[in-house]
């Protein structure tokens, strides 16, 4: 997952349902308050900083229902397929912006955002494409995330 | 440290059955859990039975031996002659336990002129309403007065940590409350013994954290307890967010039998109100056709919710109250039929939401508390954090970010309308690290930081960053923006006005400034 911490968030808070826990490892820069407005309960996920290491990360994937991973991670390829085999096991889900063979790969990009006019209002959304292979969809994320639908130009 | 009475009724049990006429106190008896001995009358001590022996090894010793079953309705209902006595002398005593009543010390003590006069007069009015002798004990703290009461002492101010040093930690046991923190701390002492570690003053020597790292939740438990932090009682003020249920009763109840229906459907209704959320305190409140108002608190769980106590617990427990009260037990029974009654859960949420609740699923919580316990051995204890959603005008200020293992910081309240916050959505990224930023406007002027602060300033079109940061271009064009919203939070505590602004970029996501103090710098963005 790549390019729009909305949507990952979004994700995280459809794995973790109701009563589900998260571990969120090696992130950095986080917007708590973005996370609870996207609808994960903060008072079931634990945050590590810094320091994702195998055991750290296969305790996290045991334990949670959802591990997120931050880009810096130093595993060797021989840990990752450890690690999705574990997941596999577990039937923990893992979202990371790190690269990992063989996950679903999603990227996003913003195009541009929507509410503010020099000075006045305030952003209210932004426009994302969304891209997994060769499908692209244009998402609206704000305080919720939903398809975007242009509205017709009537000259 | 707050002052504390200790009420303690040796071999309670006992005492019941002989109060309600099961046994004399002339002839060896003792009281069965169908295990083992729980308590053994002065009679039988002589002739060798002792605690915690079996059944047929005592009869063994001596056969003409009376075993009676333990029934905890009775010593509950025995006990409300014990607390009509105490509470002559004593205001708002919380019961622990049937034989085990705590209440602060401050007002009563001052009452009577004392503490040695109040431990006097207490026993005196135990005695005179039931019959029973009941041992008082004062210190500072909780686990001090249980342990003073053990042996009536009165323990000084301030001298309560040396006399708790010197006791065996076996006597953790007496302050755990529930079978699973009675079971959970046995583990805890039997481990201790085999490090040769026994006595309570060795138990502090030992690291909070490796305590914490072993034990989990109940070893922080038992080492607050050790170390005199109240961990069983919260301050008796009552407080706002109590829970309460009430029915008027009509016609008014004067059997048991509809008394225990009634305490049924109370706790199933006061469960549903708590929802997940635990109490410390059960408030049982009964009014009588006369008007007058009858109230008893129990305590039902320990402040950091560790222990669990199913529905049916509390339903015992106003069951037993109701019991006591319509069969007449204690100095004054209320003077007629059961008008209306009322259960109200106190101390409700405490220990910040991190506990087991004292109602719901419990399972997500121990999975969650398991790989906490798990991490933290794994990445050291003060390197793992919980995220606490609190009241804030700013998107960093919403969120408590602090250690698991810190208990001290306290999340602002989420509730109130929080004047001024920032509009819309939160930025999704938060930075750590400080980049500052230069606007300038059309003219190419730099604009400066204090230009916002009066709620206005000139376009920014223009925007360079001192470092680079992922995703966004180092200058670039300016080509929306809102703002400026300035923030003058505790300026009494000194602290400056802050200036926020959103930038719209071209082909980057929006950023949020801040302004304080003459530079403009990059709060976070919205991906």
């Amino acid at each position: 997952m790549l390019g729009s911490r909305t949507i990952m968030w979004s994700l995280v808070s459809a794995a973790m349902g109701q009563d589900g826990w998260c571990v969120v490892v090696g992130l950095s820069d986080v917007g708590w308050y973005a996370a609870q407005q996207a609808g994960v309960s903060l008072e079931r996920v634990l945050y590590l900083p810094e320091g994702a290491t195998p055991p750290i990360l296969a305790a996290a994937i045991d334990g949670a229902d959802v591990a997120v991973l931050g880009p810096g991670h130093r595993l060797t390829p021989a840990e990752v397929r450890a690690m999705s085999a574990r997941l596999r096991n577990r039937g923990s889900l893992l979202v990371t912006s790190a690269p990992w063979p063989g996950a679903i790969q999603l990227d996003a990009r913003i195009t541009h955002a929507t509410g503010c006019s020099n000075g006045a209002g305030y952003v209210s959304e932004w426009i994302l494409e969304a891209r997994r292979g060769p499908t692209r969809v244009r998402l609206a994320a704000g305080e919720t995330v939903r398809t975007y639908e242009p509205l017709a130009v009537v000259s | 440290m707050t002052r504390y009475v200790c009420v303690w009724v040796p071999n309670w049990p006992l005492a019941a059955a002989v109060s309600e006429g099961v046994t004399d106190a002339t002839i060896p008896a003792a009281v069965h859990d169908s295990r083992s001995l729980i308590a053994v009358s002065p009679v039988a001590v002589r002739r060798g039975v002792r605690r915690s022996m079996r059944r047929r090894q005592a009869l063994a010793i001596c056969p003409d031996l009376q075993l009676i079953a333990d029934d905890a309705a009775r010593q509950a209902r025995a006990f409300e002659a014990v607390m009509s006595g105490i509470s002559e002398v004593i205001a708002l005593p919380v019961i622990v336990r049937p034989g085990l009543v705590i209440a602060d010390a401050r007002g009563p003590e001052r009452h009577c002129g004392g503490a040695l006069p109040l431990a006097e007069r207490t026993t005196g009015a135990i005695i005179e309403a039931s019959g029973a002798e009941g041992y008082v004990g004062i210190a500072d703290g909780i686990l001090a007065a249980i342990l003073a009461a053990r042996t009536q002492r009165i323990i000084e101010a301030g001298a309560s940590a040396e006399f708790l040093s010197s006791q065996p930690l076996t006597a953790l046991l007496s302050a755990a409350i529930g079978p699973t923190r009675i079971a959970e701390t046995r583990e805890l002492v039997n481990l201790c013994a085999r490090f040769g570690i026994h006595t309570i003053g060795e138990f502090l020597g030992l690291s909070r954290s490796a305590v914490a790292t072993r034990f989990g939740a109940s070893g922080l438990a038992a080492y607050d307890l050790a170390d005199g932090r109240d961990v069983v009682l919260p301050h008796a003020a009552p407080h706002e967010g109590d829970v309460s249920v009430g029915r008027d009763l009509d016609p008014p109840v004067t059997t048991t039998t509809a008394a225990a229906f009634l305490a049924r459907t109370l706790a199933e209704q006061l469960a549903e109100r708590l929802a997940a959320r635990h109490c410390t305190h059960l408030v049982v409140l009964a009014r009588t056709v006369q008007g007058s108002e009858y109230e008893r608190t129990w305590v039902v769980s320990s402040t950091d919710g560790g222990v669990a106590l199913t529905p049916r617990d509390v339903t015992d427990r106003v069951r037993w109250q109701l019991d006591a009260w319509l069969t007449g037990r204690g100095e004054a029974p209320p003077d007629g039929e059961l008008a209306h009654l009322q259960l109200r859960a106190r101390g409700v949420g405490l220990g910040s939401g991190r506990g087991v609740p004292l109602w719901g699923k419990t399972r997500a919580r121990e999975g969650g508390e398991r790989v906490l316990t798990r991490l933290q051995s794994l990445a050291g204890l003060d390197n793992v954090y919980v995220v606490l959603p609190q009241g804030g005008r700013d998107p960093r200020g919403r969120a408590l970010v602090r250690p698991a293992i810190a208990s001290t910081t306290v999340a602002r309240t989420e509730a109130g309308p929080w004047c001024g916050a920032l509009p819309g959505p939160a930025p999704t990224t938060v930075l750590d690290r400080r980049i500052a930023v230069t606007l300038r406007d059309a003219n190419g002027c730099d604009i400066p930081a204090r230009a916002g602060e009066l709620g206005w300033m000139e376009s920014p079109r223009h925007y360079r960053l001192a470092a680079p940061l992922a995703g966004v271009p180092r200058e670039g064009e300016v080509l929306e923006w809102a703002g400026p919203w300035p923030m003058h939070e505790r300026w009494w505590r000194g602290h400056g006005v802050r200036v926020y602004l959103q930038l719209v970029l071209a082909q980057a996501p929006p950023l949020l400034i801040v302004g304080i103090a003459d530079t403009w710098r990059v709060e976070g963005s919205y991906d």
